[in-house]
């Protein structure tokens, strides 16, 4: 299973780009996510690395705002691709602490345009699988 | 009777009273547990396999609406009584 991204929230941008040593122009995409109140940075450094998404909420109600006042700029979740959401899905389903969550359609360049992502609350670690990416 | 003094409730009192001390058992049933910052939306994941090693219950989280009800004990309860 490949690592596609991982996923850091912080209540601010400069925030999160200090404690991760990063410099705004490291960010190549930005997409605002309204449905979950988060605005999305993505950085890469080379096209080899992968993808760290910052999450930011821009709203107090976001997934995340909760979360980063508590937490600082923290891990909140890792990315795996996959080649059938489906797939992924049947594999966690049945497993005790394992819960499906909300499944999205996102258009991130980055991520090859608009995909199918699933997140899966697993024993205390948020996973999100994306199809195809 | 409050419903969160069934002893049935009783792990999901001492999943609050564990984080916030005693005096969260006075207002935890009139509060928005997200709005008041109390609990975050990972949060409701660990009250859903809190519940879940309980008393077996998997809570369905890919509904909306079952989502929101996981920011009131009440509205917990009532998930839990269907």
């Amino acid at each position: 299973m490949k690592i596609h991204h991982v996923g850091i929230a912080s209540t601010h941008l400069d925030t999160a780009l200090k404690s991760l040593m990063l410099v705004q122009s490291a960010i190549i995409e930005e997409v605002y996510d309204e449905l979950q109140g988060n605005v999305l940075y993505f950085i890469r450094q080379t096209p080899e690395t992968s993808i760290i998404e910052l999450v930011i909420p821009f709203r107090s109600n976001s997934t995340v705002s909760n979360f980063a006042r508590k937490n600082g700029t923290a891990l909140h979740h890792i990315g795996f691709s996959t080649p059938s959401l489906k797939s992924s899905i049947d594999q966690h389903k049945l497993q005790e602490g394992h819960f499906l969550l909300k499944e999205y359609e996102i258009n991130v360049d980055c991520f090859g345009g608009k995909v199918k992502t699933v997140f899966i609350y697993a024993n205390g670690m948020l996973i999100e699988y994306i199809e195809n990416a | 009777m409050n419903p969160i003094d069934n002893s049935k409730y009783k792990f999901l009192l001492d999943f609050f009273v564990q984080r916030e001390g005693d005096q969260i058992v006075a207002e935890l049933a009139d509060i928005d547990l997200v709005e008041t910052g109390i609990i975050d939306s990972l949060d409701i994941l660990d009250l859903a396999i809190l519940i879940e090693k309980n008393i077996g219950i998997k809570i369905d989280l890919s509904d909306d609406q079952t989502f929101s009800a996981m920011r009131r004990i009440n509205s917990i309860i009532n998930l839990l009584e269907e």
